[in-house]
């Protein structure tokens, strides 16, 4: 297992370590130093990083027109946000299996109810890739009195980029996408809107 | 060994470029092959990232966003959008992520220059390197060690006088 | 009960760890031999502790223990056993425990193979660094990864069990021991490598020592990514073995730095030379074990093969940093003083070629490492997000693929130091008759496309190559010319051309379609029939299996099935797969067929060759195998290599050595 014996190089500690060595080089250490210097860097990235679960993914939509939102609803009844043409709307991706979606609806409820009296807001949902009698079942639970759109509705998320629930998003009565929310909360959506409004200088009467 | 005539050293060289060079030819000009539109929708699919999943591509993910997804931009193949024009629409939608090669230009056409710079210079370390063994041997004669041979040599030669 | 043997073992395991490391330390720096030799005490205890916890947890998740927290969430009453039993490195702590027992193993077998060398500084300092790794894995586990939590199960709780896409196919239980067995066995060379720069013994062989070790844990490297392509292929439905995912990437990284090793150490057993090189390189190999285990356990990138994320990422990314840190401060301290003084006098040599197939692998590295990575760094850079996928990799990767086969058939027949034009022409003549053969062939089968018959014909050169040596070995020893390192290398070679045959086939010619049929109703595809005959539908204890009947050009019916599980609102796919030698056909059920007579929509996917995938890399496996088996002993001065023309034929004179 041996090999023939080379020259000697276990290195002696009586040496000076700066003298520079047989090969008249630095070029190893000089080498190691850059590489490192790298790495610290390649770490710093690494532990900085937030991790991919907590990425909110970007919405490209805001700020653009609305696709296009139409199907049936739970009561058969057909559906377009075009009838809503001059109002703002809430345009709310959920699914009855999505436990966010479960937490989010009461403030949606709220929300609906609040703007219920001045007309100004009209909610319309939209099930993402879920059963018609689940959402039945899940609005008979929770309440709720808006348009909900079953059925085959992947084209319409797909035309938002929704990419997971709950997603809504805020059009403006002349059917620009305001805002996106993962998730509502009824004062934060009323805030939005109060900014929008004034943004804008539309409000409805 | 055979004798070295140039001719039959080469000639079975010569006759596998030959014999090669037809079969490439073949190659190339048969490959435009049937290809149907449910692979033109499998090769675009194959270039787009399925947004709700941990990285699999549309092509390859089951997940009802990249059902949905595939059925959309086989439908924009038959309307007869070209794959540039289906791409752009993906990336207006859910951003510049959405699509699996990396962007041509900015910070992130980095990655397409940072390789082939490292190849650059890697091969150019190389040829330096070898340049610098062939031309300076690695170790240098001092007199000091000339000094040395000299005296051992000597000694030898007191020791044991050469017949 | 098994709540206090598992932390009984934990805490057993863990003091050992500590103790041994410090016992050594001290031994080291005091120069005490008969502190070294505790080492073996010390290693015992490692491994006892890392057997008590194992059993433990297995004992817990066999018996439904739900009193402790890691089978309260990963186990289940109605997963079937064995599942049950490989649920213990299903889920991220239990992963710990199965790569600390491994290491326990490792340690207790380098202290039994040194045992008469204990005393050796070298082997001393590289138990040293053993022992601190095992300190840092069983710390996770008494720490952020703590498999041993209790729980107060509620009456009649039952647990979630096992991720699905984890208890559907029996490559579970085969392929993360396997992928452990390699990273954890890299520790050892990584732990030699450290001892080596420290007392600055490079040149005694040790590197040369440890390469065996390197083998088998390269080796099982080997077998773990095949295996787990080959079960990715099986389970996710999409016909890809290999989609240059993040956690493929990581396990992909140290077994490229390992290949380049592997070459490069037979330089410096011929030469002397690369030795700071190789030094570095078994570093790096460990470092991207270590930095392997964060990117899968981190959550910093997306990955369908993930453990779920938590907050095991800072404490393995300091330890990565103590690792960096380390490795550099003593390359930098020591490396100008262990260079070697040799040269290489020409390119065109076996040591020229080895050198080039090392800057490709590295190459090959840096790049995949670089695609990983990416989006991290554009992200901090400005914020925005990109991907970097499939599509990157296999462009950048490819002609590095090529270059390699290519290096491939005609390093086996350069001679060292030197070798001439007319040499290549005479040995390499057979080989690229093959090579042309294959591409022959190929176009005769139908293949098209000049980038893959490119890659066919670099493949059967490579493959001639490797015949030819191993013809001529076993024209030369017998049976002996298929053993030893040279020669399982070259059955190690054959098994990469496989592979890249298959890869290389499978890439240009897949096909993939999706139909939707009604029963009876057939249809055409790629020269396939498929008809939807009907479907099934079975309740399991913990899941619901509907199944469609599809046959293929008559044969069947296969089954591609969506299971529904009962715990959760999961379908996972489970596809089915007709192979034969000439192609694979992939079905997947993308739709459930909504009652009877319902239509069913199932997607199909052939791709050539696939089978052949797997076969190379037991073809691989074997080849290693034959590589670690002990050849004659050989003076590694001996000749070895054809005589150059006109030098003098030293065989023939008595040379003194000494």
């Amino acid at each position: 297992m041996s090999d023939a014996p080379d020259a000697p190089d276990v290195v002696d500690p009586a040496e000076g370590d700066d003298r520079p060595p047989r090969g008249g080089s630095h070029l190893t250490r000089n080498v190691a130093i850059a590489v490192g210097l790298l790495l610290a860097v390649f770490i710093g990235l690494l532990a900085t990083r937030p991790s991919a679960s907590e990425r909110s993914q970007s919405a490209k939509i805001v700020g653009r027109a609305v696709p296009e939102v139409s199907g049936t609803t739970l009561t058969g009844t057909q559906v377009s946000l075009d009838q809503f043409r001059g109002k703002w709307t809430v345009v709310n991706f959920f699914a009855s299996w999505c436990t966010p979606c479960r937490l989010e609806h009461p403030e949606l409820v709220k929300f609906a109810a609040a703007h219920a009296a001045k007309g100004d807001v009209q909610v319309v949902a939209v099930a993402f890739q879920d059963d018609p009698s689940a959402v039945r079942a899940f609005f008979d639970q929770q309440g709720g009195s808006w348009p909900v759109i079953v059925g085959d509705t992947g084209r319409i998320a797909l035309d938002f980029g929704v990419t997971g629930v709950p997603e809504s998003y805020l059009v403006s009565p002349d059917g620009l996408v305001v805002a996106k929310f993962e998730g509502v909360a009824a004062a934060a959506l009323d805030s939005v809107l109060a900014r929008a409004e004034g943004q804008t200088g539309v409000s409805t009467p | 060994m055979s004798d070295t005539s140039p001719t039959r050293t080469w000639l079975p060289w010569a006759a596998m470029v030959l014999v090669l060079g037809a079969c490439f030819l073949v190659g190339a000009l048969g490959s435009s092959g049937s290809l149907t539109a449910q692979d033109r929708v499998t090769s675009i699919a194959k270039t787009i990232k399925c947004p709700t999943c941990s990285g699999e591509s549309v092509a390859e993910s089951q997940a009802e966003t990249s059902k949905t997804i595939r059925r959309d931009i086989a439908e924009r193949v038959q309307n007869g959008q070209t794959d540039s024009e289906i791409r752009a629409y993906y990336q207006q939608t859910y951003g510049e992520e959405i699509l699996l090669t990396p962007p041509n230009s900015g910070v992130a056409g980095l990655v397409w220059v940072i390789p082939v710079v490292a190849l650059v210079v890697a091969a150019a370390g190389l040829v330096v390197v070898f340049r610098r063994w062939r031309v300076r041997p690695a170790t240098r004669v001092t007199d000091a060690d000339r000094a040395l041979v000299a005296e051992a040599l000597a000694a030898e030669h007191a020791d044991q006088p050469r017949p | 009960m098994n709540l206090a043997l598992g932390k009984a073992g934990v805490a057993l395991g863990l003091a050992a760890a500590l103790f041994g490391a410090l016992t050594l330390a001290y031994g080291l720096v005091r120069k005490r031999p008969n502190l070294l030799r505790l080492a073996t005490a010390y290693s015992v205890l490692v491994l006892l502790g890392g057997m008590i916890m194992f059993v433990a947890m297995e004992r817990a998740l066999i018996t439904r223990d739900f009193t402790v927290q890691y089978v309260a969430d990963n186990g289940s009453s109605r997963t079937p056993a064995l599942y049950n039993f490989a649920t213990l490195w299903g889920a991220l702590e239990g992963s710990i425990i199965l790569w600390a027992v491994i290491l326990g193993g490792y340690i207790l077998a380098v202290t039994v193979k040194f045992r008469r060398r204990l005393a050796d500084p070298l082997v001393g300092w590289a138990l040293l660094t053993m022992f601190v790794v095992a300190l840092f894995f069983f710390g996770l586990l008494i720490g952020p990864a703590n498999p041993f939590k209790s729980f107060s199960p509620p009456v009649g709780f039952d647990g979630p069990g096992p991720n699905p896409l984890l208890q559907n196919h029996p490559l579970m239980a085969f392929h993360p021991p396997m992928l452990y067995l390699g990273y954890v066995g890299f520790t050892v060379p990584f732990a030699f490598a450290i001892a080596a720069l420290v007392t600055g013994r490079v040149g005694e062989g040790w590197l040369v020592a440890t390469r065996r070790w390197t083998l088998i844990a390269w080796g099982f490297l080997t077998v773990g990514i095949v295996l787990g392509s080959w079960w990715s292929y099986e389970v996710l439905g999409w016909g890809g073995y290999w989609a240059w995912d993040p956690v493929e990437n990581a396990s992909f990284l140290p077994w490229l730095t390992g290949t380049a090793y592997l070459h490069s150490v037979m330089v410096q057993e011929r030469r002397g030379m690369l030795r700071v090189w190789n030094l570095s390189l078994l570093c790096a190999t460990f470092a991207l074990t270590i930095l392997g285990t964060f990117i899968t356990r981190s959550g910093v990138l997306q990955s369908v093969h993930a453990f779920t994320a938590s907050g095991i990422g800072p404490a393995i990314i300091g330890f990565f940093s103590l690792i960096v840190v380390v490795t550099i401060g003593l390359i930098a301290w020591r490396g100008d003083r262990l260079r070697a003084p040799g040269r290489i006098d020409s390119p065109m040599s076996r040591e020229g070629a080895f050198l080039a197939n090392n800057v490709l692998f590295a190459g090959f590295a840096f790049i995949v490492l670089l695609g990983t990575v990416f989006p991290l760094i554009v992200e901090a850079a400005n914020g925005n997000r990109v991907s970097v996928g499939v599509p990157y990799f296999n462009r950048m990767t490819m002609p590095i693929g090529m270059v390699l086969l290519f290096l491939m058939a005609v390093a086996p027949v350069l001679p060292w130091r030197k070798a001439s034009g007319e040499l290549l022409r005479h040995r390499l003549l057979v080989p690229a008759w093959i090579g042309t053969g294959t591409v022959v062939l190929a176009v005769i089968l139908g293949a098209r496309g000049v980038m893959a018959l490119i890659a066919f014909g670099l493949a059967g050169f490579a493959g001639g190559s490797a015949m030819r040596q191993l013809y001529l070995a076993g024209r030369r020893q017998g049976w002996r010319g298929f053993i030893g390192r040279a020669n399982g290398g070259m059955v190690v070679h054959l098994g990469v051309v496989v592979i890249a045959l298959a890869f290389a086939a499978s890439q240009s010619y897949v096909r993939q379609a999706e139909f939707t049929l009604q029963e009876g109703q057939t249809a055409t595809y790629a020269g396939h029939t498929l008809t939807y005959v009907g479907h099934e539908v079975k309740l399991d204890a913990n899941k619901t299996v509907t199944r469609a009947l599809v046959e293929i050009d008559g044969t069947g019916p296969w089954t591609p099935g969506l299971q529904r599980f009962a715990n959760g609102n999961q379908v996972i796919g489970v596809p089915s797969v007709r192979t034969t030698p000439t192609n694979d056909v992939s079905l997947t059920l993308l739709a459930l067929p909504e009652g009877d007579g319902a239509p069913a929509t199932i997607r199909v996917t052939i791709q050539p060759l696939i089978m052949w995938l797997w076969i190379g890399g037991a073809i691989m496996a074997v080849g290693t195998l034959l590589a670690a088996f002990p050849g004659r002993r050989r003076n590694p001065i001996d000749p070895v290599s054809a005589p150059i023309p006109g030098a003098p034929d030293r065989r023939k004179t008595p040379v003194a050595v000494g």
